[in-house]
Order: C-alpha cells, then sequence, then structure tokens
C-alpha cells in the first residue's frame, strides 16, 4: 500500500471551480441571502460515520450567520449535486479511513480526489466529481468553489450512536478550525 | 491546523470488494470468494427499543433503499399490532412506493447498467459511465432524466416528509392523505414518468438490442444460471412491488411454492460460510447442495428478471406488452440471463410509473381515513415488500409493550448472496485458464454482480460509480501469484 502524498504546499489542495460560475444560468431560483451551504455526510447510527453531520452542525453554530444553510446528507452521488445547485459555495464535511493516521485528524482533500471519502461518491449512484461535471454539462449553476473536508475514524462498519473517544474528543476543535478558515477564505 | 493532502487512487482502504481465487493444479480456478465489507451490530443495536421506531432507524440501515425499509418496517408493525390500514391508506403506501421504485429503477439504468451497454462493455473504462451515457444518448436525455426524477422525489418528499428518510407510515396506516389540488399536480407527474420508462425502453431497444453484440452478452451462456426464481405476486399471480404473497419457481417455469409473508421461515433457510459475513439463503424444501444452480440446488434468485419470472405477468397493459417482447427475444419464460436483470429493471420502472397514474385516477386516494390507531397487544409481526434489488423481510418480536426483543431482516443482497458468488466464480473461470490470468477479469466480475445491482455494506461507502476491486489469486498450494486491482479513480 502506498502512503498518502503529501500536499500541504499545493495551491491545488481547493479546487476552483470558478469556470463554472461562468455558465449559462439555468432555469431555477437562485436563493438571494444565503450563499453558501455546509453539508455534514454520515450515517449517525454507524458510530464514527455520524461525525460529518456533527462536525457540520458545530461549525453552522459557530459561524452563526444567515449566509450559511446547514444540511445533513446519509448519501453522496447525485443527491449532493443537486443539493448544492444554485449555492455560490459549498463546504462538504465527511468521514474517511486513512492508514497510519491519528483518528479524529482532519484534512481538506484536493476535489479531483474526493471519492475517497466515505460519502461523497457511492456505488449506486456517481462520484461528486463525476455529478459536478454532469451538472456543468446541463448548464446548471453550481457553486464557484467546493471544499471537501474529511475527518479520520475509527469505526463506520458497525451499528451504535456513540462515536469512539478519540473521534469525538477531536470535533470541537476541527469545528472551530473549520469554521476559523471558512470565515477567512468566504467572508 | 487542518492538512491538506491529495489521496493516492490506490490508498483507498476500506470499502473494497475482495476476491479471493483458487486455482487447481492445472492452473484453472478451483472455487472464488467475493467479500465485501458488511455492516455489522444491527440487531444488538434495535434490542430494547419501541418497535415503532424500526420506521425510522431501518431507512438508515441504507441510503439507497430507505423507502423500501420503510415500508417493510410499516408493514411488520401493522402486523405486529395486527391492524389493517383503511384503503386509502393502503393506496398512499402503493403510490409512494411505486414513484420509488419507478426512480431507483431509471437511475440504476442510467448509471449503472447504461455505462455496460448504452456505452458498451468494451469500451475504456475513462468512457464507461454517466458522462459517456450522456456522450451517447445526449444531453436532452440525461436533463430529463433528472428532472422526470426531481418531480417524483418532490412528490415523494411532500408526501412523506423526507426522500431518504420518510416519516410517512404507521402502524395502521400513514400520518398524512392528499387533498385534490396534490392528486391533480401528482398525476401530471406520473403521465410524465409513463412517457419517460416508455422512452428508456425505446432507448434500451436501438441501442442494445439493435446491437448484435451486446444481444449476444445477453444471451452468453457464461453469464446465465439456471436457479429458482422467487418474488411478489397479487392474487392474479402478478408482478406487485408493495404486496402480496410470495411465489417461488422452478428452473423449470413451474410453480414450487407460494407462501404468505409470515410463512417465510417455513420455506427459507440461511447457509453460513466462514470467508463471509453474508448469510446465504436457500429454499428448505430443496435444500443447501452448494454454490451451484440447477433443480436440486435450493439456491434462488430475486430482483427485477427474478420477478418476472416468478410471475404470470405484469399488473398493468403496457408493461404486459414489453414483458411479452422480452421474452420472445430471450427465447422463452423463466430466462435465465443475468444481464437481462437490466432489461427486466426497465419493464418493472414502465409497470411503476403506470401504477402510480392508477392509483392518482382513483378519487379513493384522497379519502380523508388515514389511519386506524392499533389496540391489541404486540407480539410478532413481519412484514415483506419488494425493494428494486429483490425481496425485503421485515421480522420483529416484542415484549407486551412492544418493545423488541428480537429481530430479523433478510436483505434482497442477502438471497442473491449465493448466485452473486457464482457468477463471479463462473466469470472467474472464464478468464483464467491454465494459470493465464487475462487483464479483463474485473470487468467481466463486475458486470456479472452489477446486474443484481447489489447493496453491499447498503451503499453506505465510497464507491465512485463502481466498486473498486482487488482479485488475489493462489495457485493450488495457496501461494500469492497474482493480485489485480481496480481502484477508485
Amino acid at each position: 500500500m502506498k502512503a498518502l502524498q503529501e500536499n500541504r504546499a499545493s495551491s491545488k489542495h481547493v479546487h476552483d471551480l470558478s469556470a463554472q460560475a461562468m455558465m449559462k444560468p439555468a432555469n431555477q431560483t437562485m436563493r438571494q441571502r444565503v450563499r453558501s451551504i455546509i453539508i455534514g455526510l454520515g450515517n449517525p447510527l454507524l458510530t464514527d460515520d455520524a461525525v460529518g453531520p456533527e462536525v457540520a452542525r458545530r461549525v453552522h453554530g459557530l459561524l452563526d450567520s444567515p449566509d450559511f444553510e446547514l444540511c445533513e446528507l446519509a448519501v453522496g452521488g447525485i443527491e449532493l449535486m443537486e443539493t448544492i445547485i444554485g449555492y455560490e459555495r459549498a463546504v462538504i464535511i465527511d468521514a474517511i479511513f486513512r492508514e497510519n493516521a491519528e483518528p479524529g485528524t482532519c484534512y481538506l482533500l484536493d476535489l479531483a480526489h474526493c471519492p475517497a471519502t466515505m460519502h461523497a461518491s457511492m456505488s449506486h449512484e456517481i462520484g461528486l466529481r463525476e455529478g459536478l461535471e454532469l451538472g456543468r454539462r446541463l448548464g446548471l449553476v453550481l457553486p464557484e468553489r467546493v471544499w471537501v473536508y474529511a475527518v479520520t475514524i475509527v469505526e463506520a462498519f458497525t451499528f451504535g450512536t456513540k462515536m469512539t473517544d478519540q473521534v469525538e474528543r477531536a470535533i470541537p476543535h476541527i469545528a472551530r478550525e473549520i469554521a476559523a478558515e471558512i470565515r477567512t477564505q468566504f467572508c | 491546523m487542518i492538512q491538506r493532502i491529495t489521496i493516492n487512487p490506490i490508498t483507498r482502504l476500506e470499502g473494497h470488494g475482495k476476491i479471493e481465487i483458487f486455482l487447481n493444479a492445472a492452473g484453472d480456478v478451483e472455487r472464488a470468494f467475493f467479500q465485501v465489507p458488511e455492516l455489522r451490530g444491527f440487531e444488538t443495536f434495535c434490542l430494547g427499543r419501541p418497535a415503532e421506531e424500526m420506521a425510522r432507524i431501518t431507512p438508515r440501515i441504507c441510503g439507497v433503499c430507505p423507502t423500501a425499509h420503510h415500508m417493510a418496517s410499516v408493514k411488520a408493525l401493522d402486523d405486529l399490532w395486527k391492524v389493517e390500514p383503511p384503503p386509502t391508506a393502503k393506496k398512499l403506501r402503493e403510490l409512494a412506493y411505486n414513484g420509488f421504485m419507478f426512480e431507483d429503477h431509471l437511475l440504476h439504468f442510467y448509471y449503472l447498467g447504461g455505462p455496460d451497454f448504452v456505452v458498451g462493455p468494451l469500451a475504456p473504462k475513462t468512457q464507461r459511465n454517466i458522462l459517456g451515457v450522456i456522450d451517447k444518448v445526449g444531453l436532452e436525455v440525461a436533463g430529463r432524466l433528472i428532472q422526470i426524477r426531481k418531480n417524483v422525489r418532490r412528490m415523494l418528499e411532500a408526501m412523506m416528509g423526507k426522500v431518504i428518510h420518510p416519516v410517512f407510515g404507521l402502524p395502521g396506516g400513514v400520518s398524512k392523505g392528499m387533498t385534490e389540488e396534490e392528486r391533480a399536480e401528482y398525476l401530471k407527474i406520473a403521465e410524465n414518468a409513463l412517457e419517460f420508462a416508455q422512452f428508456s425502453l425505446r432507448v434500451f431497444d436501438s441501442i442494445v438490442l439493435q446491437n448484435k453484440q451486446y444481444v449476444d452478452l445477453i444471451l452468453d451462456e457464461a453469464y446465465q444460471h439456471k436457479t429458482y426464481y422467487m418474488g411478489l405476486v397479487d392474487k392474479e399471480n402478478r408482478v406487485t412491488f408493495y404486496d402480496g404473497d410470495v411465489r417461488v419457481i422452478h428452473p423449470n417455469g413451474k410453480e414450487l411454492i407460494k407462501f404468505s409473508p409470515r410463512e417465510y421461515a417455513e420455506h427459507i433457510a440461511e447457509h453460513v460460510e466462514p470467508w463471509s459475513y453474508i448469510t446465504f439463503p436457500y429454499l428448505k424444501n430443496v435444500g443447501w447442495a452448494g454454490f451451484v444452480d440447477g433443480p436440486s440446488s435450493g439456491v434462488y434468485r430475486v430482483a427485477p428478471l427474478a420477478r418476472l419470472n416468478a410471475s404470470a405477468g405484469m399488473a398493468t397493459r403496457l408493461a404486459q406488452a414489453e414483458h411479452d417482447r422480452m421474452y420472445e427475444t430471450l427465447g422463452g419464460k423463466p430466462a435465465h440471463q443475468t444481464l437481462a436483470f437490466h432489461w427486466a429493471r426497465l419493464v418493472e420502472a414502465l409497470q411503476a410509473a403506470e401504477k402510480m397514474r392508477e392509483l392518482l385516477r382513483d378519487t379513493e386516494i384522497t379519502g380523508r381515513e388515514i389511519r386506524f390507531c392499533p389496540t391489541k397487544t404486540p407480539q410478532e409481526g413481519v412484514g415483506v415488500v419488494e425493494a428494486p434489488r429483490g425481496t425485503l423481510i421485515h421480522h420483529y418480536w416484542t415484549d407486551s409493550k412492544g418493545m423488541l426483543t428480537k429481530v430479523n431482516l433478510i436483505v434482497a443482497t442477502n438471497h442473491n448472496a449465493a448466485p452473486i458468488a457464482m457468477s463471479v466464480e463462473k466469470a472467474a473461470k472464464s478468464s483464467i485458464k491454465g494459470g493465464k490470468v487475462d487483464d479483463g477479469l474485473l470487468n467481466l466480475v463486475e458486470m456479472a454482480f452489477r446486474a443484481y445491482d447489489p447493496c453491499h455494506a447498503c451503499a453506505t461507502h465510497t464507491l465512485p460509480g463502481q466498486m473498486p476491486l482487488e482479485a488475489r489469486i493462489h495457485d493450488h498450494e495457496g501461494r500469492l501469484i497474482h493480485i489485480l486491482r481496480k481502484d477508485v479513480l
């Protein structure tokens, strides 16, 4: 198994979809005030898989701004693409398994490789990248930028409503970090 | 500090399908095992909870089939409290359920099956996806698909509160009725759905059936298993998704058994293997003979083609005509061609759309009596529906206060687990000869199991439109001699 390639210095870490913003408007109503959406992906009944929705809730609370809408989704695929239609920016928070990584570590992923998270793509539909490309070809108005944050987890195959200690302990810190980064980038 | 990373495609750690292949001394396939990650601990999680919570908990098992779990659960709760919902409630449930079947089947055809057939089984991997499908059928079709799906889901959301996690069915009825205005609006959606289902069958006809290479592939012996078939049928033995009796037919097409959902345990047993968390159901009165087909093996199949095989026909006029055309092409009923599951899926989508229209033309669906409250003491209840991927059984036991003491779920992919293993093994046998491994192995394997539309780990995990796969090939002494991988790209 190859090691993950770290890319801390690269500007590619946040994939710029600005070309998509140049597309012709689709037949849809643009939201007037809410410009950004924060999406927590995960299943709250599958132990650590609840981390995405939980972090998203906290980030939304910390930002405390009507410019941000909160959404929880259990699956990715085309529904994820449809959810971000009409927003200027989207932040997706998901869980990820990563060998030799400390549980509860948060990463900002290169969108080009986001299928490696738990829900950004799925077997029964399409991945986020394919979804964005599909939306672009259809002329849908999609966010200028999509951020995908992923939190390393220990367990997501056993039913339970309690996360593992390491992941649960990391949540407040992760939420503060993401909220701070969003304030810097968005505001 | 949050780090920025690029994930190397081959570092995906979980969610891989794993195939272990063991060769004999001649270098041919002796056995192949197909393993996928499975969710654990569901029964333990449920025990001690109020039974009525199951209709909200079970849709979370699977992000792909939430409505199927919701309906099976609600029907099990009806049975648990021995309460029969009023006719309006039954019609509302059946409408929502057919709407779900319609959109799920079409999604599968265009997004998963489509790349194999519409783009072509031999097309480069980079083109075998929805974008390749669009290139072939045109952008307008994709726009229509997204629009019709959006409309149907809007209807489902209005009826059920949420599409993904419905708050609709209750023991003895439903939580919300329908107004005349809504009925008129939804009827237009149903008519559009019907039109799109017919259009999709024409797409299948022009792109797949008019291509000899594709038809030959469907009819290829490598993709056939002569098994028993199971499916829900109505009183006239026609295909039904929401309610009916379970019918099983012999590989020769004759009825073997027909039983009410509550009797399932008398007819289905589950075989276990040390190499898989999945159980392998089989027909009790035929018996387990291993991973083999034929009349003496209790292995049976569920899902679209199996449902059509197990029925006397379709419940609606247009779907019946398509059913007849399909079997004429396949050489009669039952059809054993695994790849014909894709075709049967489209025939079912048409029935679902016709059924939606039929129910919405019925003014009783706007009746005000939508629930009878349960009054009996609960003890045991069974609910069965046909999920898009096959027969779904929920069975609950409770104490007198309705707290769960035991839970048993047999999901569609369970029923098909043995046939999927057999199909994977057959694909492996066709691409490994004399120790020589064909690089196309994973593609053949993928096509074999994708026809069943399996819901491994209930699809809650990251698989970008195709299952990341790893095939490990061992020689006759158990030594690992070859690894083939197909990863997240």
